[in-house]
């Protein structure tokens, strides 16, 4: 309010300030006019800087329906009774039907008699603009799903050594086949073959060969032509080595060999091994010395991961409460003497099958396309509970590896006492397979103090949503090199949302202050079309649910309507009475 | 007036000469072009030797015909029988007005008026010249079809092999400092390799380890300094010969790649590919890795093989190792022995054959013999094949009673048949001369008899019906005829029913002894089978090997047991399960292992200035560092392997001087960087915790307080 008064003030000031100039002026052909010229450029300045506005009501007709036409729409679907309400918010469909009346979406709401609804036609609108059309109903005249990749999915964050797994369905509506070719620094990495006139769900697959933000590619091509050439941004981080203590009851081969593989790798590994009764042999690789023969839990609190013996995990009073309440990882190597009903196996019941075959099994480590090379295990296995997760497992699907959470940690149970076999053997992808799967389901997580997550397919002018969650409230959040203003999540309070336009495709960064950088990609225009189309025919669909048509009450029969007056009248009028006053008096002289 | 009609003949003359030596220069000609395509097609004769050759051709047939020597008496024979007008007469103008009688001048001037009309072109002259213009116009079918439809009747190698480089130079587009006008290398192979020298002019070098490579590169203008950078460091000056021309030399002995420097001004990098001689290939197709020849079979290996080298091979041996005896006593005699094929060719390819006839090298039953080929090319490279063995089978050790007299003989009457036949057929081929054919024959019949009778035995064990089961007939007191039984079940039933299920259930052999029994009778009927129609050297190999196959058995039902000699220490009683530890001390062990510097991470980084690369300029000097290092990477790369990472190498020059990429020039590096680097290994990493400001971590402290 203040303003405005502020504003007035001002302009009164003003307009008396030239009115008193003009009255003293020796010139006096045109004093009246000149006068009233002055005024009201006072005031047109006023009107520029003040608001105007006037109410407005506004009748509601039932029959009174506006047609948008989104991009994909085809000109035969409309009705030629709705072409004197044709709007449409794209500029190529304007240009290639121009019939229609190129406008803002949020004016579809301010025009009189207002829209009882909107004939959506096309592929309808994405999420943000559909809250622009602010619960308008809406009939939607859905296309079909365009041909191309209408779905699609890969892990955009991965660690060394992970495999990269594109995955997605694709919409052949041709006649001839469509070949999927994985691209990786300029060389064919994986191909798929979609069959003409068909919706078929295809995957393709690579390990990453570098590190750091990599942009893989996604062509698909029939005969010599490519249709897409799509961008598959991958940020792949390396390995952070993890602090894990072997206690075994014996010392033995397998404990040997995973000390060695993990040592070899950077990893803190601690051993202890019961040689006698209360004397132990204990190993440490890349640590500190701790003493180790009486576990506490300040002690486990260090590590991340626990493997150990059955036998001797049984006798450690500590690890209980330092893997329900602290995310200690325990990886429990099923050992044969043991009997009994401790919290560690009550979820892993073993059963040793019957038969008497003790020739070797490939084992399907979970995450992993071919089979193992084949392990001679005993031919124990354990049984599936409700609260576990097989890991490993025998062609007959007989689990030998399960996994299961105890409180805030994991529990994983295995089978196979001698995976060394395989290093022995010259098969260490099987064994780092096996191993790494272990140790990552078990091993406790990571605390972090922020997180950055991006809405699916940033693309470019475009606002995107940065969600950050984070325990304290954010300081200075920089993307790219603006500073922009999170908005709390007022039901989740460690939620806070960002918008940002980006303005150029590839890496952008986004930050808070003192924080790590969070990367992501952002798209260019016409990237993943088909499975943009997808997603905003969905997203359409999801509002015409929502908000539908045919319901009898939606708006007030007469509704008052508060519009804005265009500012530019107050700039013509402006423009005029300074140019009169201006030109007046150069023609007198 | 004489003299005209003269004229005329001479004219004719002088026309029917020309055309017919035309007509033998078309003839050569097509002759020539037919040799000279054969010869092109063969052996690549350059088209001089062509002319050369028609040359030849047409000079001999010149020197045939002789065609200068025809007269003008043929031309006027020609004339008189073609023109009847001229009645016969036309010798006239040959002969001195002088001499001639008034009535031959009346007619001499008769006949001139006629020669005047008589046309120059001659049908009948050009006959020959016709021919031999459609003979050249049909030969270059011929010739097409020779040199472009044979192309495999290319053996000349030489040829083969400077085609194919050449082809596969002229894929490569090289580019070229602008002073530099023109280059020849030439490329002289090692002696050994048998390859005449070449010249290309292009700088991209593919050359035999040990060539000598002549550079010559002419410019437009003076340099100072021209010198070759061999792989980034080794520099050869070049001398000026000639005007603008400079040339060096320098033997290639590995492969890598060099650059061309004028005045400092360096050139892109040309690939220098040293094609290595590899050892001779030696494949051996008989015999078997293993070969064990039984008794009775022909004692004699025949060695087949086949010996590949790029150039030539020099010689190749069969080197015999003979080992007789056995445990402690076992004795070697080492033979060289030549394949008595020729290699005075020195050929690449040679396909060997030897006969080796064992008893000569002085090998006896049980002896063993182990042998391999060794090859030598003419780079003096040698390669040797696999050891193979040849054993002869020791019919002493196998009649012999030693294991049958020591006490563990389960069944000594069988193998004393089986031995005994042996013996008797031996005795029986011994007696062969001697006796009379029926006798002989009548004497393998009843040794094949007797190996029946063995064979049936030894099929009881197996429960193998007994012939008598087969022919119920031969019975002698069969207990169903018998009319006391009449009506008794239990004896027709016994009679009848397969009982053979029980005896085989009677047996206590493991299943590997029944098979060998199987296979024992097996050999015992093929023995039977040659016995019967009369072969008893044909039946010894079938004999020797069921009595091997018996003896085998018969070893497997013993068992040795070693001495040993083992002292255990004095036990200290007092000590003794007093489950003291106390003066066990716990071992500690403490490593530190570092994790090796990771040798790819240069070209790592590199990636991902690359990827940049595509959006924008190289802004900082930290990106063009990064691509520094791997650029150094890559050329260490390429010094060895030029044809994978060299157009790689370039093309990151390329972006590091220039500080901006073309799309293909970072392909090729990344496709390089891709092949280099190694697959990710898999190691464990843990996931993050949720940020959550604590609700889990609450949520799990109460549910543990329920």
């Amino acid at each position: 309010m203040s303003w405005t008064v502020i504003v007035l003030i001002i302009c009164c000031l003003l307009a008396a300030f030239a009115v008193w100039k003009e009255v003293g002026r020796p010139k006096k052909v045109h004093l009246a006019l000149r006068i009233i010229a002055s005024i009201l450029a006072a005031a047109a300045f006023a009107c520029i800087i003040l608001p105007i506005s006037y109410d407005r009501e506004i009748y509601v007709s039932d029959d009174h329906a506006a047609v948008l036409l989104t991009p994909g729409f085809n000109p035969d679907s409309l009705n030629n009774d709705k072409r004197d309400q044709l709007f449409t918010t794209d500029k190529s469909v304007q240009k290639s039907y121009p019939q229609a009346k190129l406008i803002r979406l949020d004016e579809l709401n301010t025009d009189s008699p207002a829209f009882s609804k909107v004939h959506l036609f096309g592929y309808g609108l994405n999420n943000e603009e559909l809250t622009q059309l602010n619960h308008l109903p809406v009939v939607f005249h859905p296309l079909s799903v365009p041909s191309g990749i209408s779905q699609v999915n890969w892990n955009q964050k991965l660690k060394s050594g992970e495999r990269l797994t594109v995955q997605g369905s694709y919409n052949n509506t041709g006649s001839k086949t469509v070949k999927l070719i994985l691209r990786g620094l300029s060389t064919q990495l994986d191909t798929a073959i979609i069959p003409a006139k068909s919706n078929k769900q295809f995957e393709l697959t690579t390990v990453p060969k570098s590190e750091g933000r990599v942009v893989y590619h996604l062509l698909t091509i029939t005969g010599t032509d490519t249709l897409e050439n799509e961008n598959l941004p991958v940020e792949i981080d390396p390995v952070q080595p993890l602090k894990i203590l072997i206690l075994s009851a014996s010392p033995d081969f397998e404990t040997k060999f995973l000390k060695n593989w993990l040592a070899e790798h950077g990893y803190e590994v601690a051993v202890r091994s019961t040689i006698s009764k209360d004397k132990f042999s204990s190993e440490y690789a890349n640590m500190q010395a701790v003493k180790l023969e009486h576990l506490n839990a300040g002690m486990l609190e260090q590590f991340d991961v626990v493997i150990g013996d059955l036998s001797v995990l049984k006798t450690e009073g500590a690890l209980k409460s330092e893997v329900t309440q602290k995310g200690l990882g325990v990886i429990i190597r099923a050992d044969t003497l043991s009997k009994g009903s401790s919290w560690l196996q009550t979820n892993f019941p073993r059963e040793k099958l019957p038969v008497k075959n003790l020739s070797p099994v490939a084992l399907s480590i979970r995450g992993r396309k071919n089979r193992s090379a084949p392990l001679k295990t005993e031919q124990t296995f354990i049984r599936e509970m409700t609260a576990t997760q097989s890991l490993v497992s025998d062609a007959q699907n007989h689990s030998v590896v399960s996994s299961s959470m105890a409180g805030s940690g994991h529990l994983v149970f295995t089978a196979v006492a001698n995976s060394y076999n395989w290093m022995l053997a010259g098969d260490k992808d099987d064994y780092a397979a096996f191993w790494s799967l272990l140790i990552k389901n078990a091993a406790r997580k990571v605390p972090v103090s922020e997180s950055w997550s991006v809405a699916e397919f940033p693309t470019v002018s475009e606002p995107i949503d940065l969600q950050l969650q984070s325990g304290q409230i954010p300081g200075k959040i920089i993307a790219d090199s603006a500073v922009i203003a999170p908005v709390q999540n007022p039901d989740v309070p460690f939620e806070w949302s960002n918008k940002y336009w980006p303005i150029t495709t590839g890496w952008h960064s986004i930050k808070q202050n003192n924080g790590q950088p969070q990367w992501y990609y952002v798209y260019g225009r016409y990237d993943w079309e088909p499975a943009k189309a997808a997603e905003k025919l969905a997203a359409t669909r999801h509002y015409t649910e929502t908000y539908p048509a045919n319901s009898s009450v939606t708006k007030q029969i007469h509704e008052k309507m508060r519009i804005e007056v265009p500012k530019i009248y107050f700039y013509l009028l402006l423009l005029v009475a300074c140019v009169y006053l201006w030109a007046e008096g150069k023609l007198i002289n | 007036m004489a003299e005209d009609g003269k004229n005329k003949v001479d004219q004719l003359r002088q026309r029917y000469i020309v055309y017919q030596l035309l007509a033998d220069a078309f003839f050569a000609a097509a002759l020539a072009a037919l040799i000279w395509s054969f010869g092109y097609t063969l052996y690549a004769l350059s088209w001089i030797w062509g002319v050369l050759i028609f040359l030849l051709i047409y000079g001999f047939g010149l020197l045939l015909s002789r065609w200068w020597e025809v007269g003008t008496r043929p031309i006027i024979t020609f004339l008189d029988l073609k023109y009847p007008d001229l009645e016969e007469s036309s010798g006239l103008v040959l002969k001195e007005s002088s001499t001639l009688n008034p009535l031959e001048k009346m007619q001499l001037a008769h006949v001139e008026d006629i020669l005047e009309s008589v046309p120059l072109t001659q049908k009948q002259f050009a006959y020959r010249l016709r021919l031999g213009i459609l003979f050249f116009l049909v030969m270059p079918i011929f010739c097409w079809e020779i040199t472009w439809l044979h192309n495999d009747w290319r053996i000349g190698k030489l040829k083969q092999n400077t085609s194919i480089v050449r082809s596969l130079k002229n894929n490569i587009v090289e580019k070229v400092l602008p002073q530099v006008n023109a280059v020849t290398i030439k490329i002289s192979p090692p002696a050994y390799t048998r390859k005449a020298w070449r010249e290309q002019d292009k700088f991209t070098i593919e050359a035999e380890e040990g060539s000598m490579t002549a550079w010559r590169l002419s410019l437009n203008v003076q340099a100072k300094t021209v010198e070759l950078i061999f792989n980034n460091g080794d520099k050869l000056s070049l001398r000026k010969a000639a005007g603008y021309d400079y040339e060096g030399q320098r033997r290639i002995t590995k492969s890598g790649f060099y650059q061309v420097s004028i005045d400092g001004k360096l050139s892109d990098l040309y690939q220098l590919q040293a094609i290595k001689d590899n050892p001779p290939v030696i494949h051996i197709k008989t015999p078997q890795q293993y070969t064990y020849i039984d008794a009775g079979e022909v004692p004699r290996v025949t060695i087949n093989a086949a010996l590949d080298d790029d150039y030539g091979i020099r010689n190749a041996f069969i080197y015999t190792t003979l080992a007789k005896g056995s445990g402690e006593a076992v004795k070697f005699k080492e033979q060289k022995i030549d394949f008595g094929a020729s290699f005075s060719g020195q050929n690449p390819h040679y396909d060997l054959q030897k006969m080796i006839s064992l008893p000569p090298l002085g090998m006896q039953p049980g002896d063993e013999l182990y042998f391999y080929v060794q090859a030598q090319d003419n780079y003096n490279q040698l390669s040797r094949s696999d050891v193979y063995v040849v054993s002869l089978q020791d019919t002493a050790q196998l009649l012999s009673m030693d294991g049958l007299i020591g006490g563990v003989s389960v069944k000594p009457e069988f193998f004393r048949s089986e031995r005994q036949i042996i013996l008797d057929s031996e005795k029986l081929l011994r007696d062969k001369d001697s006796t009379s054919k029926e006798a002989f024959n009548t004497r393998s019949n009843d040794l094949g008899n007797d190996q029946k009778i063995l064979r049936l035995r030894y099929g009881k064990f197996l429960g193998e019906e007994a012939e008598s089961d087969i022919n119920p007939k031969e019975e002698q007191n069969d207990a169903v005829s018998d009319p006391k039984n009449f009506g008794n079940a239990a004896v027709v039933l016994d009679k009848y029913s397969d009982k053979h299920d029980n005896a085989e259930d009677a047996q206590f052999f493991d299943p590997g002894v029944k098979a060998q029994l199987k296979a024992t009778l097996t050999e015992m009927w093929k023995a039977e089978l040659q016995l019967r129609l009369y072969k008893p050297e044909a039946a010894l190999p079938f004999e020797y090997k069921a009595l091997r196959l018996l003896k085998d058995l018969q070893q497997k039902s013993r068992v040795y047991v070693a001495k040993t000699a083992y002292n255990p220490a004095p036990l200290k009683m007092e000590k003794r399960l007093t489950g003291d530890l106390s003066k066990i001390i716990q071992p500690t062990d403490h490593q530190i292992v570092k994790p090796g510097s990771d040798e790819y991470r240069a070209l790592k980084n590199a990636v991902g200035v690359l990827e940049s690369l595509r959006y924008e300029k190289i802004s900082s000097n930290v990106y063009i560092h990064t691509l520094q290092l791997a650029n150094q990477q890559l050329s260490e790369r390429a010094s060895a392997q030029p044809e994978l990472y060299l157009a790689a190498v370039s093309a990151l020059r390329k972006i590091i001087s220039t500080g901006r990429a073309k799309k293909t020039d970072i392909s090729t590096v990344e496709k390089a960087i891709h092949r280099l680097l190694p697959v990710g290994k898999l190691l464990p990493s843990a996931s993050q915790n949720a940020v959550d400001m604590g609700l889990s971590s609450g949520y799990y402290k109460n549910l543990d307080n329920k």
